[in-house]
């Protein structure tokens, strides 16, 4: 809920120990600036301050709790890596980034009807605040900028940033496929970028107090609130890299060099810039914790029972892919038996296709038995629960249009390129099936330089 | 090629710092709890920019410090500056030090509450900044850890920081341009250190104290019939002026233990007081000749050094000050 809902609902009664509810009560109350300065003061001496005593004392935290941090909750790093990689092609992979913030962290939320003018940014439902996955795409763009720069100097790329940016990526195949390319109004196709970021969510808050002296007298006397992210929180960040094998630069050299080039720019350059608003003034910054890879057949993971393949290169991994165990290429039919989807959501599929089952075999049995009392009114009922059902069924199914299309592109190249070779018949590690799917391992490094160890092992330790 | 092979790293300065007095930077509740690098940057910030317009550079703070985000030629800061205090712990200061006045008057006294002492790092990384205003910004730092103060309540004996290993910098060659008018700069500036035999005294409540005491001797010199406005300029007063003047606690020196007295005169934009410069410095050089009358017992020295003194050859103060000339 957002503040402007408190405001609005006339029987809002905030919980005594909510600090947003109690300063949205309070924000209720102002109708001049005056009296918005007063009910400031109010809120920070009865909610800010530990046992304040005249308006002074240690800062309080206010601390959310929320179900967001349930695996199955908006907290997607918590997912397990089988859930979160399930029906990811080939050499996807997911990285979790675990930090320490060591100051407070400032990120800016729009809400006009707040207490204070520099709210953090929270989840609006649950009030639960975070670091945007935005906000992280940009702050890492930027750390890849600095860590890979352009020969020529930023401000020659281009007429503004979003020209620059694009030029830059047109001119580094690494960026152009983690970040992709944006139209910002240019006439271009914009291409979407393989990386895609979670929020990092936090759950401890405080206010800072800023005071800028007033070079006239050499005093502060327009002091200005802002409520951060508090510090000594850990936050971590689960980026995920799709990888449309089978097209153009999916190979897995390809997407470990990306991932790799990702994570030693962020690796490098967050820890001396630090995270959000005000980073250049030390706020948001960071401690290396942990990094964790987990990716979907990957030579040289740990646990990777696949990573001594000794078959041999000639044949492409995305051909090899759709190959029997003669070596002919699979029907396309077979396709069918990979597109489906698995851990939660494919449990649900199920759930609601056996729903839906019953329910057809019902209305058939209806449809049959007209003259049965009532018979009309259930399949009414039955006819409108079936929509439903199809509906849900369609949410499901949307997010694999992506991995279909990319699945059938794969497919398509491979008979391109096994008609071009046709005395290739070099058989394939087996049929497409449950064995031929590819390996899902993971690898973890800790410590401050865990970040940068990972991103060089990526590029060291691949079949390449 | 390896992709990481052509990594480029940050150039970043990198200060690993000691308190030798308690360092605050406020807060909500004015307690001390956290260190807020605002108040840091706030500090550098301030510093650099006095020894700018000491060399003329009226491009510094704008080049190197940013913009508003709401101006219409809007940019980022061109340094960012990390700040680690996982080396430093909360100490719980005395709460209200006081005395009788001389003078029979009431006094409130001075508060403390909550600061922090033991080791800090700073890494100053460059965001584009250009190599001059790097090398100002590195002298400015210099003078600063050498002779200043960092953080609130500066003025009343807390932040004096000290470096083993300040970042390294080339000596300053020549200035932009002579000193910017209407503003402060470290041509106005004096820096003093009053070093005892005696041993430090033990506890901060007694350190402080004798800071305190030094103050009061130096704000007395300025309690003459007709100078109440000069010396609410010079040593601050209640929601209208900020101090001009910073004494520090006792802090260990030698085998014997020192204070450190500073400040900038005029201190304001636009300077008030600018032609009665020379009598604030003789008047407070004077005070610290003689010290109050409840100073630490044993012999004592003053080292004093006033930037006016370098005014013909402000590039060799600046060099000297920041300890980068022979």
């Amino acid at each position: 809920m957002t503040c402007f809902d408190m405001l609005a609902d006339e029987h809002f009664e905030p919980k005594k120990d909510d600090w947003l509810q109690q300063g949205a009560r309070l924000r209720r109350r102002v109708r001049k600036n005056k009296d918005l300065t007063d009910r400031r003061t109010e809120f920070l001496s009865q909610y800010a301050l530990v046992n304040p005593k005249a308006g002074q004392g240690e800062a309080n935290l206010h601390r959310c709790h929320s179900p967001a941090f349930l695996p199955t909750g908006l907290n997607t790093a918590a997912r397990a890596m089988d859930q979160a990689l399930a029906g990811f092609p080939r050499y996807s992979a997911r990285l979790l980034l675990t930090f320490r913030l060591l100051t407070p962290l400032l990120t800016k939320d729009d809400d006009p009807f707040y207490l204070f003018d520099n709210p953090t940014r929270k989840d609006h439902l649950l009030g639960l605040p975070y670091l945007s996955a935005a906000s992280l795409k940009g702050l890492s763009a930027d750390a890849y900028q600095r860590a890979f720069p352009n020969p020529r100097p930023w401000l020659d790329l281009g007429q503004d940033d979003p020209d620059r940016t694009r030029v830059f990526r047109h001119a580094d195949p690494h960026a152009r496929r983690l970040f992709g390319i944006a139209d910002d109004g240019a006439k271009i196709e914009s291409e979407k970028g393989r990386l895609h970021f979670a929020p990092v969510w936090f759950n401890s808050l405080q206010l800072l107090v800023m005071n800028p002296g007033d070079p006239a007298n050499a005093i502060g006397t327009l002091p200005i609130q802002f409520e951060a992210v508090a510090p000594d929180q850990t936050g971590v960040l689960e980026v995920v890299y799709f990888n449309p094998h089978g097209v153009k630069d999916s190979d897995e050299a390809t997407v470990r060099a990306d991932l790799a080039r990702w994570l030693g720019a962020v690796a490098t350059w967050w820890p001396v810039l630090g995270l959000g608003a005000k980073r250049l003034a030390g706020y948001g910054a960071i401690e290396i914790v942990k990094a964790q890879v987990q990716a979907l057949g990957w030579s040289g993971m740990a646990d990777d029972a696949a990573s001594g393949d000794p078959s041999g290169p000639a044949i492409p991994d995305y051909v090899r892919e759709f190959q029997d165990a003669t070596g002919d290429l699979i029907p396309e039919s077979a396709l069918d038996r990979r597109l489906t989807l698995a851990g939660e959501a494919g449990e649900q599929l199920q759930a609601f296709s056996q729903d839906k089952e019953r329910l057809q075999a019902r209305k058939l049995e209806l449809q049959q038995n007209r003259q049965q009392p009532g018979a009309d009114k259930e399949l009414k009922q039955i006819k409108k629960d079936i929509e439903k059902i199809n509906k849900q069924l369609d949410a499901l199914r949307q997010p694999l249009q992506q991995e279909i299309q990319a699945l059938r592109n794969r497919y398509r190249n491979a008979r391109t390129w096994l008609e071009a070779h046709p005395a290739v018949k070099q058989p394939a590690a087996g049929e497409i099936s449950a064995e031929a799917a590819p390996a899902l391992a993971e690898r973890t490094q800790t410590g401050p330089e865990s970040w940068l160890r990972l991103a060089h092992w990526m590029v060291e330790n691949g079949d390449d | 090629m390896n992709v990481l092979a052509e990594l480029r790293r940050p150039d970043s300065a990198v200060l690993t710092l000691r308190t030798l007095t308690p360092l605050y930077t406020g807060g909500v509740g004015q307690h001390g709890d956290q260190i807020h690098p605002s108040g840091l940057l706030g500090g550098l910030r301030r510093f650099s920019c006095l020894l700018a317009a000491t060399v003329g550079d009226d491009r510094f703070e704008y080049a190197v410090w940013g913009t508003p985000t709401d101006a219409k030629d809007h940019h980022a800061k061109r340094v960012g500056l990390h700040v680690d205090t996982s080396g430093l712990r909360k100490i719980e200061l005395p709460g209200r030090i006081n005395w009788d006045r001389p003078d029979g008057q009431r006094r409130q006294g001075w508060f403390y509450n909550v600061a922090h002492e033991g080791r800090l790092r700073f890494v100053i990384t460059q965001r584009g900044i250009s190599p001059p205003h790097w090398q100002l910004l590195l002298l400015a730092i210099r003078i600063q850890i050498r002779h200043a103060t960092l953080g609130a309540k500066d003025q009343f004996g807390l932040g004096v920081l000290a470096s083993d290993d300040l970042p390294a910098v080339e000596p300053l060659e020549a200035p932009v341009g002579p000193p910017l008018t209407g503003r402060p700069g470290l041509h106005h500036a004096f820096f003093s250190e009053v070093r005892f035999d005696t041993p430090l005294p033990p506890g901060w409540p007694a350190r402080l104290e004798q800071g305190l005491r030094w103050r009061e001797k130096l704000r007395g010199s300025l309690r003459q019939p007709g100078m109440d406005e000069l010396r609410h300029y010079v040593f601050g007063q209640l929601n209208r002026h900020g101090n001009a003047v910073n004494v520090s606690a006792l802090y260990p020196h030698g085998n014997g233990c020192a204070l450190r007295v500073w400040g900038i005169a005029p201190h304001t934009t636009p300077p008030r007081f600018a032609d009665q410069r020379d009598q604030i410095m003789q008047a407070l050089r004077q005070a610290l000749q003689q010290g109050p009358e409840q100073s630490l017992s044993g012999a004592r020295r003053l080292h004093w050094q006033d930037a006016a003194d370098y005014e013909q050859d402000r590039v060799n103060g600046i060099n000297v000050l920041a300890g980068v000339t022979q």
